[in-house]
């Protein structure tokens, strides 16, 4: 596309969200670089914040850049529905959010946490690296287990 | 209510022996839980758990939330209140049956478990395992394709 900014102002990598977003991709993908945060939230944040889905991550303006963060952040006062967060109704607090970066491993670690200290079933599979959801795991899952019979002679 | 759980209500002036961050459940804190009427405990709840609510208002475990009242009654101050023994695994966690110790069956013994306000919403079932992990020992013959005809001699 006809390049509007100016050359020098191209960013070839920005840090968004403690992770880095790569300038050549075009923005919506770009923003899927951080972790939480898809190509269907990303196209909605972007069109929240008015901004050209056209454009490249790298033409962005700082301004633009702070808008969006802060929309990532707190989707629910830009008018991005409920139901379209990865973390709703949150088990202890209750609360309605959309988590990235570093509270998407926190979070994780925190419900296997809760899951172990409960001495819950799935906690239990979670911790002996078994498969939690019910499948069958006699054949299935091997990833190098082999198990072999010796030859007694 | 009394603080055994190690989970403090809001003005306790009992020492706390262990600090725990203050349980609240979907943002409702462990003192309303128990007197949320149980319309409103479901909306607050999982869907499965609602659904289970929903089919089976003639409340069937009624004989099991009769006697854990009457073991948490005469159960001696501070001290937990004597075992439950139930068959019903596939009962859902009330905050009702907190602080209670239930022994729950697994078709050959009843686990002991204590009921805390962090396992609402799960079913009772899920806290005595039922089988016994597995841990191989050598795989025998036939236990392979190759090895099945060596044994005649």
């Amino acid at each position: 596309s006809l390049v509007v900014t100016q050359k020098d102002q191209f960013k070839a990598m920005s840090r968004v969200l403690n992770t880095n977003v790569d300038g050549n991709v075009k923005v919506m993908y770009a923003l899927t670089a951080i972790k939480g945060v898809g190509r269907r939230y990303s196209n909605l944040v972007l069109k929240k914040a008015d901004v050209d889905l056209s454009k490249r991550a790298g033409e962005m303006t700082q301004d633009e850049l702070e808008r969006i963060v802060d929309i990532i952040q707190n989707p629910l006062q830009y008018k991005i529905p409920k139901w379209f967060l990865n973390r709703q109704k949150h088990r202890t607090t209750g609360e309605y959010s959309q988590l990235v970066s570093n509270a998407v491993d926190n979070s994780l670690r925190e419900d296997l946490e809760r899951m172990k200290k409960i001495r819950l079933h799935r906690g239990l599979r979670h911790d002996w690296h078994l498969r939690v959801r019910g499948q069958h795991t006699k054949t299935t899952g091997r990833g190098g287990r082999t198990v072999g019979v010796s030859k007694k002679k | 209510m009394d603080a055994r759980n190690g989970y403090e209500l809001a003005d306790a002036s009992i020492p706390k022996r262990r600090t725990f961050r203050k349980f609240t459940y979907r943002g409702v804190d462990l003192e309303q839980l128990l007197d949320v009427p149980s319309e409103e405990f479901m909306q607050m709840v999982t869907c499965r758990a609602r659904r289970k609510f929903k089919r089976g208002l003639k409340r069937k475990p009624m004989g099991l939330i009769k006697k854990l009242r009457l073991a948490k009654q005469n159960a001696p101050e501070l001290e937990k209140p004597e075992c439950v023994k139930t068959h019903l695994r596939n009962m859902i966690i009330v905050p009702e049956m907190i602080g209670s110790i239930v022994g729950i069956y697994n078709g050959k013994t009843f686990n002991q478990v204590e009921i805390k306000p962090d396992m609402i919403g799960h079913y009772l079932g899920e806290f005595s395992i039922s089988y016994k992990p597995v841990r191989h020992g050598r795989p025998g013959i036939g236990a392979t394709h190759s090895s099945r005809f060596i044994p005649l001699k």
